[in-house]
């Protein structure tokens, strides 16, 4: 097809002529007007059609664009970027929870001055970055959050020191927009890593669990059992012993453990549940016909040499050949002087005084009128003994220590055993010469208190003056308070008398094993069996792998080392040198279901954390990095 | 002086390189942690600004910027490497948000649309040619109605010659209005035979009443209808040729706008 074309058509022309089918000779102008008498109506052509569409949209575009940021609920509505997951989504209708949030005020306030209704859309546009500190507002991940694990800067030098990093200089903080990305949709797991963002960091990057991961070390036996239990010798000697030949499969994981409900870990069973099958005559039975733990007593005086050397002590019962009780000492050194009377006390005693000179005798004169006040007190006190002991102590605390120091019981102590005590210990205060005095008492049977207080309680004994309390079984709360107490404020010899077999309340640390923290110098007895948890490197959910250990059940993973020295990890209060009475477990375990190909093949963060508390870390690691050593003090305490 | 397939190989090859280069970049900023939406974001604005300058370029032909097949060159393997940096940008995921998802599908359709222009400037040449050679979009009017003068011409005189209104009355039933005017009929761009078929079914149908006379006029008549039906075809294919730059030019400026103002937000948001 060929057609011939008028010579008077000029397509780059912004103009056409109107007569399309038979264009005039001249054409329009440049203005758009035909020149003829009879005029048509000149055409654009299309570039020019295109040029005028493509100012509308803009215009139109533009337009649309300026009333859409008229509406400031419309505006942060349409820049969503899109829904924040499940956890989050309470803060999605206010942007200014993650996005300048320190503007938020300001911004508030200004609206409330225009007279306008507050609406939580108000977004500094300019600077509306999320600042981790809005995230650190609900979410605690240590006191480093923003370094690497959470780790502070030495740990971080030292972890880099122990595995020969090549960077040893700052490690820069992170914000949490590096890994957690919102905004990704409801169900987006904004927490998720790939192993190869882990492996970014780390110089040793291998190729999967499988292969090239490192071996465990000591996993997952690092730090010992709260509870001092030796699954070998119970497994060997215990049960067969107690048992019967027929029931000598007795020993099972499910008598003590159970999964726990709320957590990956396994739980323990209460030891009412558990233990006090075997165990339960030491606590209630045998362990009630101890007499119980000694608060107080009266020591014996040389109260002849008092007499003879004019020493004014008042009455002093002569039969008394008791000491000076660990809770005594403790009370009488919350007293001015106390301290130094006891450690007078300590190198001298009150037991010989005839040659003793005038500057001993005003000790011991001083001392003996202590321990009477400290009698007084815990009889006539105006205040509980426990006010004037423990000040900075919350009231629970107060209850649980001294709601067995019964007023009564020592009311009717001193009045058995001192003559008066009351007047005397007033007449004393008021600068009275109370003169010393020998007293007798006829003897009187007590045996029937021992038995009357089978049940435990505070109780008192005539024969060898002692006021004792016994524990009401397992548990015993006041015992409890005590230890805790004593432990936690450095009360060594409180805490040791406390500990002592025999005294009844002995029997908790048989079991209750006591760590002291490297960090702080404190110590603690773990009560429960399972610590509270603490994020670590290492995680690990028992309730998916119990139905897939086959046969052996718990013994597919944990196996007993017959020859592991376990009772030695807690001949002190370091919790870290441990040696389990189970084989550690190895990789090769996990790798028989983690392997590459399989769906479980496990990433990083399957059984990593990235967030760990450093506190726990420094344990974990860095007892051999530090230099720490066994701490001498944590031993004494025992 | 580098051939045009010389040209195209280095192209290519270029062009490949930078999306390789593009890819690895992505990988490793994944892989490393490193924030890479700023820069992507940057670079892929860069990218529209210059494909965009090409529209600017064509507005100022006398201005001595290169040859605008060069730049039309440039703007095509630009556009792809801008794709990928797209993709990489959004994270190969749709984007949730409003504003994200405008901006999202403002760019898919700028590319597709420019995808489907190049497509159609490499195609329709040939097929135009196929389709009877070549006439500019202006002149169709012109030579449509030339067309309608010689077929009425030849009716009206095919009264005169055999006295009978057979092919008047099938003029003015059947072929009058394809004679009104120009039709797109997306059929005939995909060489589809079926509107010439029809014509021949109709001319065929008419036939059985013509006389001699009338049937050679219907010959010569038949042969007008299938150049209308050439005409057609070249029209479809400039309408294609002309109108698609309707979507692809606007929407593009709107994209630069939307895009500024995407970056904007992002500067003061992401982070």
């Amino acid at each position: 097809m060929s057609k011939k074309v008028s010579n008077y058509i000029r397509p780059y022309q912004k103009w056409i002529c109107g007569k399309t089918e038979q264009p005039c000779e001249l054409g329009p102008g440049e203005d758009g007007k035909c020149p003829h008498q009879n005029p048509c109506r000149p055409n654009l052509n299309i570039r020019a059609q295109r040029f005028y569409f493509l100012i509308t949209i803009i215009v139109l575009s533009f337009g649309l664009f300026v009333i859409s940021q008229s509406s400031t609920q419309f505006k942060a509505y349409s820049y969503n970027p899109g829904p924040v997951s499940n956890p989050h989504q309470t803060f999605e209708k206010n942007c200014m929870s993650c996005h300048g949030q320190e503007n938020q005020e300001i911004m508030r306030l200004e609206k409330v001055h225009s007279g306008e209704e507050f609406v939580n859309y108000h977004v500094n546009w300019k600077d509306g970055k999320v600042k981790s500190s809005s995230c650190l507002n609900c979410h605690n991940v240590g006191e480093h959050p923003l370094n690497p694990h959470g780790m502070s800067q030495v740990q971080l030098a030292e972890i880099s020191k122990k595995y020969n990093s090549k960077f040893s200089g700052y490690y820069p903080e992170k914000n949490c927009t590096t890994c957690h990305k919102e905004h990704q949709g409801r169900i987006a797991n904004i927490a998720h890593l790939s192993d190869k963002q882990c492996q970014s960091c780390h110089q040793q990057k291998f190729e999967s669990f499988e292969e090239g991961h490192s071996d465990f070390k000591n996993y997952p036996y690092k730090k010992r059992t709260n509870i001092v239990f030796d699954h070998n010798s119970h497994q060997s000697k215990h049960f067969p012993k107690h048992f019967s030949e027929s029931n000598s499969d007795q020993f099972k994981c499910t008598t003590c453990h159970t999964p726990a409900t709320n957590t990956a870990q396994m739980g323990l069973k209460s030891f009412d549940k558990s233990c006090i099958s075997c165990h339960g005559d030491q606590v209630y039975d045998e362990g009630k016909s101890e007499k119980g733990w000694v608060l107080a007593s009266v020591p014996f005086v040389d109260v002849e040499s008092l007499k003879k050397k004019q020493v004014h002590i008042g009455s002093w019962p002569e039969d008394a050949e008791g000491e000076l009780t660990s809770f005594k000492k403790h009370l009488l050194k919350s007293r001015s002087n106390g301290q130094s009377l006891i450690e007078w006390f300590e190198d001298n005693g009150i037991d010989d005084l005839e040659d003793a000179e005038q500057q001993d005798l005003e000790k011991a004169q001083k001392l003996i009128w202590s321990i009477k006040e400290t009698f007084y007190e815990l009889a006539y006190g105006d205040e509980h003994i426990i006010n004037l002991l423990a000040k900075d102590l919350d009231k629970n605390a107060k209850s649980q220590l001294g709601a067995h120091l019964n007023k009564e019981v020592f009311k009717s102590v001193v009045d058995n055993w001192f003559k008066d005590l009351k007047t005397e210990v007033e007449n004393y205060r008021d600068g009275t010469i109370v003169e010393t005095e020998h007293i007798k008492f006829p003897e009187l049977d007590t045996a029937h208190h021992t038995d009357f207080h089978a049940h435990g309680g505070l109780y008192f004994l005539n024969d060898d003056f002692t006021v004792r309390y016994r524990p009401t079984g397992h548990g015993d709360i006041f015992i409890k308070s005590w230890l805790d107490h004593s432990i936690r404020n450095g009360h060594n010899e409180l805490f040791v008398d406390l500990g002592k077999k025999g005294s009844g309340a002995g029997s908790c640390l048989k079991c209750h094993s006591v760590e002291k923290y490297e960090d702080n110098q404190k110590a603690v007895i773990h009560w429960k069996g399972k610590s509270e948890r603490i994020k670590s490197f290492s995680k690990f959910n028992h309730q998916p792998h119990l139905g897939l250990v086959g046969d052996n059940g718990c013994k597919t993973c944990h196996k007993i080392d017959s020859d592991a020295d376990y009772a030695n990890s807690f001949s002190d209060t370091n919790a870290w040198s441990y040696k389990s009475n189970f084989k550690n477990i190895n990789k090769s375990t996990c790798v028989e279901c983690h392997q590459s190909e399989s769906e479980n093949n496990g990433s990083c963060l399957t059984c990593h954390n990235y967030h760990v508390d450093g506190q726990i870390f420094l344990h974990d690691s860095f007892s051999d990095l530090t230099g720490h050593k066994k701490d001498s003090e944590a031993k004494s305490i025992q | 002086m580098l051939t045009f397939k010389a040209k195209r190989y280095i192209s290519i090859s270029l062009t490949l390189l930078i999306i390789i280069s593009l890819v690895f970049y992505w990988c490793y900023s994944v892989d490393n942690l490193i924030e890479y939406h700023i820069k992507t974001g940057f670079i892929l604005f860069a990218i529209i600004v210059f494909l965009i300058l090409l529209n600017i370029r064509k507005m100022f032909p006398f201005l001595p910027l290169g040859k605008v097949s060069t730049w039309l060159r440039l703007h095509v393997y630009s556009a792809y490497i801008g794709i990928v940096l797209f993709f990489i940008h959004t994270d190969f995921a749709l984007p949730n948000g409003l504003f994200e998802s405008i901006l999202y599908w403002l760019f898919v359709i700028v590319n597709l649309s420019g995808i489907f222009g190049l497509w159609v400037s490499r195609v329709a040449p040939e097929k135009m040619t196929d389709a009877g050679g070549s006439i500019i979009y202006e002149a169709i009017p012109q030579a449509l109605k030339d067309y309608r003068d010689q077929a009425e011409s030849l009716v009206l005189s095919s009264i005169d010659t055999s006295g009978q209104t057979t092919l008047s009355n099938f003029y003015l039933v059947r072929l009058k209005n394809i004679f009104s005017r120009p039709r797109f009929s997306s059929s005939l761009l995909y060489n589809s035979r079926h509107a010439f078929n029809d014509l021949k079914d109709q001319i065929d149908r008419v036939r059985r009443y013509c006389n001699a006379d009338e049937e050679q006029t219907l010959i010569e008549l038949h042969e007008i209808c299938k150049q209308k039906l050439e005409l057609d075809t070249q029209y479809s294919f400039l309408i294609i040729l002309k109108y698609w730059l309707f979507i692809h030019v606007p929407l593009s400026y709107v994209l630069f706008m939307l895009g500024i103002y995407h970056g904007y937000l992002a500067k003061g948001f992401v982070g």
